[in-house]
């Protein structure tokens, strides 16, 4: 990113009397200011009221929105219906964002048989905060029942909801992203496994619980179906590996002949720092599908065959 | 990259407790494995590698040749010059795709600093929710994916350039159309075609 450089080592003695120093300055100096930090960003929402005006306004200055200055990544602004949603279909009828707002109009609900629709997608984009900015503040107005989780960089997701926000952020470690993914389809008693791996001779790349001493946010396994579908999950340093219960049990929670789905939250971390991209691949039956989202890079479904996954 | 920068000097002078220096120390990339040997054990894979396979490692630079121009605009153009797209009659499952050629010195931008009070936006004026089930905007790009027949999708965005005007490919299902309307210009296309579009001075 346009930044990295400028935040590494030997610069942090530097700036921190500089930010406590003058801090009258700064404002002024907003166009000129080449030390930016582009931080991604990932808002999920849920349980959003339909006809409503969503928005989020940060009051620290030295922190903004920002589409990022990145192409051919599958990387940027993006909105995605979440695949757990009603029927796949999106509720927004407008979004939009500029330095300090971000807003979205949901339109009207869906002509459907539901009475009452989970509206959920996740949109990404980039906060982009002046050197020696560490936190940020604001406010933001949503129906009450909604929950929105935004992950900055690979920081543990801070929960908002309707009323004042704030979050903290540290400069994220370069080497480390979270990826959720979500696997759909699966029968009773499959075995999946999720591989990943970097080019041979370019990098390495490991499964991970996040950055060390970070409060990072772990592994998380969920289902949309009430119980975690799955006799066993096994952690290695490359493979992801999980059982799904046998029929019998199965049956109980989804009904003869329905898939199981579950979710899972984890970290990917590699070396040496400046690797670009990792791939993915997922040993399973082909009527299995698996869909991952790296950090704040638009979801694509993992092929049984290696698939590109920018960092 | 700033973790491993904590280490030096505070640590031995604090003496703190021992899980604040451990915490504070530098952490191996991989958990458990110092960070050294790994990098050892990929130097030694690449160098069993035949040489072909070793030249051609860090193609995926290559693959994307803007990415030092996005850079450039991003750091160094401020001027901000508006564009609205108006992509009409996208029908149900299919994508629109529109980029900027990666040779200009243009990209598309929230407008940066300054208390503009559109920056970027998406939406749509006929529909009563945007028929897409994503959609994606990033320095050059703009993708968008249907799910059902959606008559009018607006894009509101900034030009970051110096440039007069901008030149980019379209690639829309049949009887789609895009159309594109700066401060002095419009234009209209249709299908895979490419467009050009004044933006007029500054």
């Amino acid at each position: 990113m346009t930044t990295e450089s400028p935040l590494a080592g030997d610069n942090a003695p530097q700036t921190a009397p500089q930010a406590s120093g003058e801090p009258a300055r700064e404002p002024q100096d907003d166009d000129v200011q080449a030390s930016v930090t582009l931080i991604p960003v990932t808002l999920q929402f849920c349980n959003v009221a339909s006809n409503s005006n969503l928005s989020f306004t940060f009051t620290t200055a030295g922190a903004s929105w920002s589409l990022g200055a990145k192409s051919g990544d599958s990387i940027g602004f993006s909105y995605n219906v979440t695949p757990v949603s009603a029927n796949g279909q999106s509720c927004i009828q407008g979004i939009e964002f500029n330095n300090e707002v971000l807003t979205v109009r949901t339109g009207a609900p869906a002509q459907s048989g539901s009475d009452q629709p989970d509206n959920a997608f996740t949109v990404t984009l980039f906060l982009q905060v002046r050197e020696g900015v560490d936190y940020l503040q604001g406010y933001c107005t949503l129906n009450n029942e909604a929950v929105v989780r935004v992950t900055f960089g690979s920081l543990v997701p801070v929960q908002w909801r309707n009323g004042r926000i704030s979050a903290v952020l540290f400069a994220p470690r370069s080497n480390y992203r979270p990826i959720s993914f979500t696997v759909q389809g699966a029968r009773p008693g499959n075995r999946i496994e999720v591989v990943v791996s970097a080019k041979r001779g370019l990098g390495k790349v490991n499964w991970s619980l996040g950055p060390d001493f970070s409060e990072s946010n772990g592994i998380e396994l969920v289902s949309q179906q009430g119980l975690v579908p799955l006799t066993s999950m096994s952690f290695t340093d490359n493979v992801l590996t999980f059982v799904t219960t046998p029929a019998d049990d199965a049956s109980a929670s989804g009904g003869p002949g329905s898939t199981l789905q579950f979710s899972m939250n984890a970290y990917i971390t590699w070396a040496p720092d400046d690797l670009t991209y990792v791939y993915l691949r997922a040993n399973c039956n082909s009527d299995v599908s698996v869909l991952a989202q790296v950090s704040n890079r638009q979801p694509q479904s993992v092929s049984q065959a290696d698939t590109v996954f920018t960092l | 990259m700033e973790t491993k920068a904590k280490n030096p000097g505070k640590d031995s002078s604090s003496g703190g407790p021992a899980l604040a220096a451990k915490a504070a120390a530098p952490v191996a990339a991989v958990p458990g494995v110092a960070e050294e040997a790994v990098v050892q054990t990929i130097a030694k894979e690449r160098s069993a590698l035949p040489p072909e396979a070793r030249q051609f490692l860090d193609a995926h630079l290559l693959a994307n040749r803007s990415r030092a121009l996005n850079e450039q605009c991003f750091t160094q153009v401020h001027t901000f010059k508006p564009l609205t797209l108006t992509f009409n009659a996208l029908r149900a499952h299919s994508k629109a795709f529109l980029t900027l050629r990666p040779e200009e010195l243009a990209i598309w931008s929230d407008g940066g600093k300054g208390n503009r009070l559109v920056g970027l936006a998406v939406s749509s004026r006929l529909d009563p929710v945007l028929y897409v089930s994503n959609f994606l905007i990033n320095a050059r790009e703009m993708y968008l994916q249907t799910y059902q027949d959606a008559q009018e999708i607006q894009i509101d965005l900034y030009v970051r350039t110096t440039q007069r005007g901008i030149k980019g490919n379209v690639d829309l299902p049949p009887g789609a159309s895009v159309t594109l309307r700066s401060t002095s210009d419009r234009s209209t296309v249709i299908g895979v075609s490419s467009f050009a579009i004044d933006l007029g001075e500054h």
